[in-house]
């Protein structure tokens, strides 16, 4: 997994692309990152997902984790360019009620 | 290839899960799955493991067995040697709904064996492979 981010101080949002897998292994290095973004400069997050090609619940236990702690400083986390059958995964799980998804090719 | 097995032994630690998932989509293929069972069967592979390790107690093996019985796959995990307490956050346990939403969707059938609240194995199977 490789994890690249950039703030926008305009928007005062998180640029965060995600590129390889995220599963029970590598999870607890993405929660650190997230937590350690929204510490530093408390906004939104945009998570980008174009060269995401797996994510376990774990992962998705981690995007749930940083969405409470965003929503403490009344930010959200929007994921775009999922492909569609990551998308499933966060239907399946009720996810895409929570978080702002867009799938790519939309 | 009716009837195969293949047994996987793996250290029952985070690390390894990817074996188990490259492994049960190198078998699922080789069955005749298209690519979008396969993904569910790596998948339901991967969150069965999670939600054996993310327990009070975990054990120290994985035992892994993909069987092709007719036109389905067979996958039994099994946890075995000493199970050893784990310091696992509350939050990781609440997750593991997450994982059975996941299992019951992707597989065809799902059964856990628990003793005393912990689940012990995990037993699953899912149609319509090919017949090669």
């Amino acid at each position: 997994m490789d994890i690249k981010e950039k703030f926008n101080d305009d928007t005062k949002t998180w640029h965060v692309s995600l590129d390889g897998e995220i599963d029970i292994y590598n999870a607890p290095e993405l929660k650190e990152k997230l937590h350690k973004l929204i510490e530093q400069n408390p906004g939104n997050i945009v998570l980008d997902c174009q060269n995401l090609t797996y994510i376990d619940s774990t992962g998705l236990g981690v995007l749930i984790s940083a969405l409470r702690r965003i929503k403490e400083y009344d930010g959200e986390i929007t994921i775009t360019n999922l492909k569609p059958y990551i998308r499933k995964i966060f239907v399946i799980t009720g996810l895409d009620k929570i978080f702002a998804l867009e799938v790519q090719g939309t | 290839m009716n009837n195969d097995i293949i047994t996987l032994t793996v250290p029952a630690k985070p690390e390894y899960v990817m074996i188990t998932r490259l492994t049960s989509a190198a078998f699922a293929s080789r069955l005749g799955f298209d690519v979008d069972q396969i993904e569910d069967i790596k998948m339901s592979v991967a969150e069965a493991i999670i939600l054996i390790l993310n327990q009070a107690v975990r054990p120290k093996e994985l035992l892994i067995k993909f069987m092709h019985l007719g036109q389905d796959i067979h996958i039994d995990i099994t946890g075995q040697g000493e199970w050893i307490e784990t310091n696992i956050s509350t939050q990781d346990i609440d997750h593991a709904q997450l994982s059975r939403y996941i299992l019951g969707s992707m597989m065809d059938e799902v059964e856990f064996k628990t003793d005393n609240g912990i689940i012990r194995a995990i037993c699953m199977h899912k149609g319509c492979g090919g017949s090669s």
